[in-house]
């Protein structure tokens, strides 16, 4: 092969900077690598010699890591507030209630209006004393277990009661005479005296705190189960229509106290207005109820 | 290399930033592809970031990374396409044996002259054109290129010699 001047090109491409060709090899343009390249390559570098995620995305982990433990915490412990605050359901207390025989609930219980969420100021208004008393009315069985008289349904016009309710009390007015009840009041006023409005306590006989929506239920469950044994009925029938009396809007509760009235149930008719006062203080009682204690 | 080894990231740094430019130009000269390029770069450098614990320093660096370039780069001309027989290769240096009068004098501008060394570039074989890169781009000697191409000194001078008859036949075309 013959190639010109070979050696003499080769010796300028070796020692001579590349000679003529070098020069104009210089000329081309220099191209650099992307910087996305730069990138890639510094950050591989980087992982292989900490060996992990860079600071940030192990930053981020470590921040999820523990919003999740808060929100955990925070669930569980509203789970666990809401336990405190209620024990036991609904169902558990009537079956408690049936065994024990305590089947007086007093109207001084429900002294907070049933929208409120929980008698948590009830309960603490109560006093230690008050709660330890409850809490041996509900463990103890009452002394005079009594039949149960459903409470009488009210008008139409002057209570708006939950269905159930109404469907409850219909059947079960009339079915306890007079006269038992009648019989039977002063053995309640005896069993359970501080259950008594007048007494102004707020044990909650329901050893809960639960709201009064719920001891009434508790009470309507009972009475429809048709416990036969003795009670003071009319007393009985009275806290449940004084249960019930919580549930009415302020202009149907003044008709029903209006209405107890010409009834004749004096009585009751002061009963269920101070339990007005007490839930609606902001309702302006007209002239004719302001004269009532 | 060997401070990186020991976990210096900046001591890569600084290889990186010295040594990226030529790393590219080599890749790119002899795979004349910007994508080929771009993926044979990135692999070079995750070779050299692979292999950092077990670098001995029995050579440059530059020719330690140029060695691992160069071997990607024949990979990749293995499976793209095949070389050119030894039958092509004297048929191409035939027709650069003509005489020094026979070819036309011409005055070149610049700037052909510039495109007619990158297609002469182009139309190396790719055993002169490694060569020839490793020499004029990467500014290598000829043990380092036989080091490189695993081939022997007279090996890489006779291809170096091929590439500059080559180059030059194309120049003055």
């Amino acid at each position: 092969m013959n190639l010109p001047n070979d050696d003499r090109e080769l010796e300028r491409l070796l020692h001579d900077g590349g000679g003529e060709l070098g020069t104009l090899y210089r000329k081309l343009s220099r191209v650099e690598p992307p910087r996305r390249l730069d990138r890639n390559v510094l950050g591989e570098a980087a992982r292989a010699v900490h060996g992990r995620a860079p600071r940030r995305q192990r930053w981020l982990v470590g921040w999820s890591s523990a919003a999740g433990i808060v929100f955990a915490a925070g669930i569980a412990w509203h789970i666990g507030h809401d336990a405190l605050r209620n024990p036991t359901p609904a169902g558990t207390n009537l079956d408690a209630r049936v065994q024990t025989g305590a089947t007086y609930v007093p109207v001084g219980s429900v002294h907070a209006p049933q929208v409120a969420p929980a008698p948590v100021a009830a309960e603490v208004e109560a006093g230690s004393a008050s709660r330890a008393a409850a809490e041996k009315a509900r463990v103890q069985p009452a002394p005079a277990p009594a039949p149960v008289a459903a409470p009488r349904a009210f008008p139409a016009d002057a209570m708006r009661p939950r269905a159930a309710a109404k469907s409850l009390a219909a059947p079960a007015a009339s079915a306890v005479p007079a006269a038992s009840t009648a019989a039977a009041a002063p053995q309640l006023e005896s069993a359970a005296p501080a259950a008594a409005p007048a007494a102004g306590s707020m044990a909650v006989t329901s050893g809960s705190g639960a709201a009064a929506g719920s001891g009434a239920a508790n009470l309507e469950a009972i009475t429809a189960t048709g416990d036969k044994r003795s009670a003071p009925a009319t007393d009985l029938k009275r806290s449940a229509e004084l249960r019930n009396d919580l549930r009415l809007s302020p202009g149907d509760w003044i008709r029903r106290v209006r209405w107890l009235l010409a009834q004749g149930r004096h009585e009751q008719a002061v009963e269920s207005l101070q339990l007005l006062r007490r839930t609606h203080p902001e309702v302006e009682l007209p002239a004719d109820l302001q004269s009532l204690p | 290399m060997l401070a990186y080894g020991a976990g210096d990231l900046l001591a890569f740094e600084t290889l990186y930033r010295r040594h990226r430019g030529g790393l590219y130009r080599f890749l790119l000269r002899n795979l004349r592809h910007r994508a080929d390029a771009d993926e044979l770069f990135q692999e070079t450098w995750s070779r050299v970031i692979t292999a950092r614990e077990r670098y001995r320093p029995e050579a440059r660096f530059t020719t330690w990374l140029l060695q691992i370039a160069h071997n990607l780069v024949v990979d990749r001309f293995r499976r793209q396409r095949p070389q050119a027989s030894e039958e092509e290769t004297e048929a191409v240096m035939r027709t650069l044996d003509a005489p020094d009068g026979e070819r036309p004098e011409r005055v070149l501008s610049e700037f052909e002259e510039r495109r007619r060394l990158q297609l002469a570039l182009e139309e190396l074989p790719e055993e002169q054109r490694l060569a020839f890169i490793l020499r004029i781009e990467n500014g290598l000697g000829l043990e380092e290129i036989g080091a490189i191409t695993h081939v022997g000194r007279e090996t890489v001078k006779s291809r170096l010699r091929y590439a500059l008859a080559r180059i030059r036949a194309r120049l003055q075309s």
